[in-house]
Parts: structure tokens; sequence; C-alpha cells
């Protein structure tokens, strides 16, 4: 995302906060079609997916105000974590049965392309090239655990592993991860 | 810090968790791993959501009827037909008369008036539950709820006066935005019987 398009989101939570529908319904039209593909990610194409992107907008315009720039926030950034964190409770509670086996294998799969829509900030290209640059079983494991709720056990069933070789496999992970970021 | 990246992943339990929490510097270390991890979202492709999305929203965030008691007002105005607009000039509808308080088992408090044509719902004390909805919901006997709306801290619902003997009036906690299901989904917090309407 551009500063540009970054300036006019934040600009729009503001107006959100002060309670001005127009705004969201902006929000919406930028936003929307992001969030609702990260709630359909984790949810599946699914009612649940469609209530969770209701949620995500009712939850905005009462919290917009809690939205905080100054300390370098990005607004979608902001967005995209309402969103996860909604759909996963969705997905937590039930309202999507929990993955088979053949959707955890599609979650576990690496996804070539899906990458070239990032968007051109340096920043996010920085983090998803140190992404990209981890062992592909670290990558896959956080991926799942991102968008599939999962937890340390559930991980390591899936890819036939210990536990703690599934902890040392993520922990290594984001240690690498971390020192790939603060090398830029 | 790079338990607060796991944390992020929704992968810390139990003993950790509280290890982790009780860590000052672990609300910041959260923060810096959510936008990094965050860019895994950004790599999810886009999809156009339907247009029913949007009008669910748009339908919940309207305004209300924000003027409380004289609400009976305006909706004797908008079901009404020019002349008899007109004739409102000479004689306006009756004022509406209490019929009901709605208490429920969170100690909220709503009052309930009848007009010609519309049935009032106003808080008396009553907050708007954090990440929940307030949803109001009409029964006549021997019939499935029909849901009337949200209820809302600073304004009167007011709906077209139904008719009819042994109707209830009552409350459900819902999730944002009320039902997704057109009945109560969560728990009956409160109900009260209309004398006859």
């Amino acid at each position: 995302m551009d500063d540009a398009a970054r300036a006019e989101l934040t600009a729009a939570l503001h107006r959100i906060a002060g309670g001005d529908r127009a705004a969201l319904k902006f929000l919406y039209e930028r936003t929307g079609a992001k969030l609702f593909g990260l709630c359909q990610r984790i949810l599946g194409e699914s009612a649940a997916a469609e209530d969770a992107l209701q949620e995500v907008f009712l939850i905005i315009w009462h919290k917009a105000g809690q939205f905080d720039a100054s300390h370098g926030s990005s607004p979608i950034t902001w967005l995209a974590a309402i969103a996860r964190n909604r759909a996963l409770d969705y997905l937590r509670a039930g309202k999507r049965r929990f993955e088979d086996i053949d959707a955890a294998a599609e979650i576990l799969d690496t996804r070539p392309g899906a990458e070239a829509m990032l968007e051109t900030v340096e920043r996010d290209q920085r983090l998803a090239a140190c992404l990209n640059g981890l062992e592909p079983r670290a990558q896959n494991a956080i991926r799942a655990a991102f968008f599939g709720g999962q937890t340390y056990d559930s991980l390591a069933r899936q890819a036939g592993t210990k536990l703690a070789t599934m902890k040392s496999l993520i922990r290594r992970g984001l240690l690498q991860l971390r020192a790939c970021l603060s090398h830029g | 810090m790079v338990l607060a990246g796991e944390f992020v992943l929704g992968l810390l339990a139990g003993e950790e968790l509280a290890r982790a929490e009780a860590d000052a510097r672990f609300p910041a270390a959260v923060k810096v791993w959510q936008d990094r991890l965050m860019v895994l979202a950004e790599t999810v492709p886009p999809a156009t959501p339907p247009a029913r999305v949007w009008a669910k929203i748009s339908a919940t965030i309207s305004p209300r009827l924000a003027v409380r008691r004289r609400v009976w007002w305006l909706s004797g105005l908008a079901g009404a037909a020019i002349a008899a607009a007109v004739s409102l000039w000479l004689t306006q509808p009756a004022p509406p008369r209490d019929i009901a308080t709605l208490t429920t088992t969170t100690a909220w408090r709503f009052d309930v008036q009848v007009s010609a044509t519309a049935l009032i719902i106003s808080p008396e004390i009553f907050s708007v539950p954090a990440g929940k909805s307030a949803e109001l919901w009409l029964i006549a006997p021997h019939q499935a709820p029909k849901p009337l709306g949200l209820l809302d801290a600073h304004a009167a619902l007011a709906v077209a006066r139904p008719h009819g003997t042994g109707l209830v009036l009552a409350v459900s906690l819902e999730p944002p935005g009320g039902s997704p299901a057109g009945l109560p989904t969560g728990p009956v917090i409160g109900e009260v019987m209309l004398t006859k309407l």
C-alpha cells in the first residue's frame, strides 16, 4: 500500500470514529474485498465468511477511534488483524466444521503466485521475501497456524512429527524471520 | 521475543501464555510481531463480497429516531397520507401511553409505550454490551419470535404497532449486528407480556 492510500484509510478511520457513515462505506469499498478474501481463506466460501465480514465492519464502526496511526501503525494491518481474529473466532466456535484432512493439506500447500499479489511497499516486499526464505516446512506450519487457528498439537499431527519438533520448527522459523527483517 | 510471535499465531496456551503475559515487554512485542506476520494476510487474493453484506451493515448502522418520546409524533406522520397530515394541524394524534416495563436479568429497564400506530421501546437503564448486540423480539402465541430490531442506549426503537393478545416482548444477547439466523441465538435475558393491543 502506498503512502497516499494509507493516509486515505487513516483519514476514513478518523471520520468513522466521529460517526461518519459515508466514511464507513468508503472504507468498505476500498478494503471489503481484501478483508472478505481473508475471511474466506479462513472460513471457506461460506455464509460464516459473510457473517464474519459483516461483524468486522460493525466492529470497525464502533472501534475506529482505537486505531492509532501515531506509532506508524498501518491501517490495513489493523483492519486485517480484526478480520483475522473475527474469522478465527468463528472457526473456533465451530460455525464451520474443522478442516478435514484434505482441506488441511491444502492449507499446508505453499501457494506460489499468491505472493505476487503483495502490495508494493518496500517493507511488505521484504517481509514476503523473508517469509519465502524460510525452509518450506516452517513456512507451511506458520501459514497453517495463521490461517487455520491450529494448535501445536494439531500442526504436529498433520505434519506427522513430534510436538517438540513442531515447536522448534516454528520457533526457529520465527527467529529466522526476525533476523532476516533486521538485516533488511 | 519469539513468544510474542507464537502468541500472534495463536499457538501459546497454558503456562507459556501466562508466563508471556506476566512480562511487561510482552504487549509491545506482540504489536511488532503482529506487523510482521500480518503480511501473510496480504498474500490472500481479494474476493468481492455479495451486495447483501453491505446492505446488512448499512441497515445496522442507520440512525434511528433519536428523540425520545417525540417518536410517536413522527411515526404518526410517516404513516399518514397528505390529507391526514393536513388534519394533524387540527387534531394531533393522542400521545403514546405507557403499557409495560421490560426488565432484564442484566438489570436493564425499558419503557414500552403504544400509540395509535407504533410500539415504542425507550431505554431507561441500558448500556450496549461490549462485543454483543441486544436484540428485541416479538413473540405471538404459538409463533416463532419475530426480530424487531437492535436496542440502542441512545435512541428509542419504534416499530409498527402489533395487534393481538398474549404478545410477548423479549430481549436476547446476540453477536454484533444481531442474530444472523432471524431467530434468537443467544440467551433470552428478559421478557414481558403485553396487555391486549
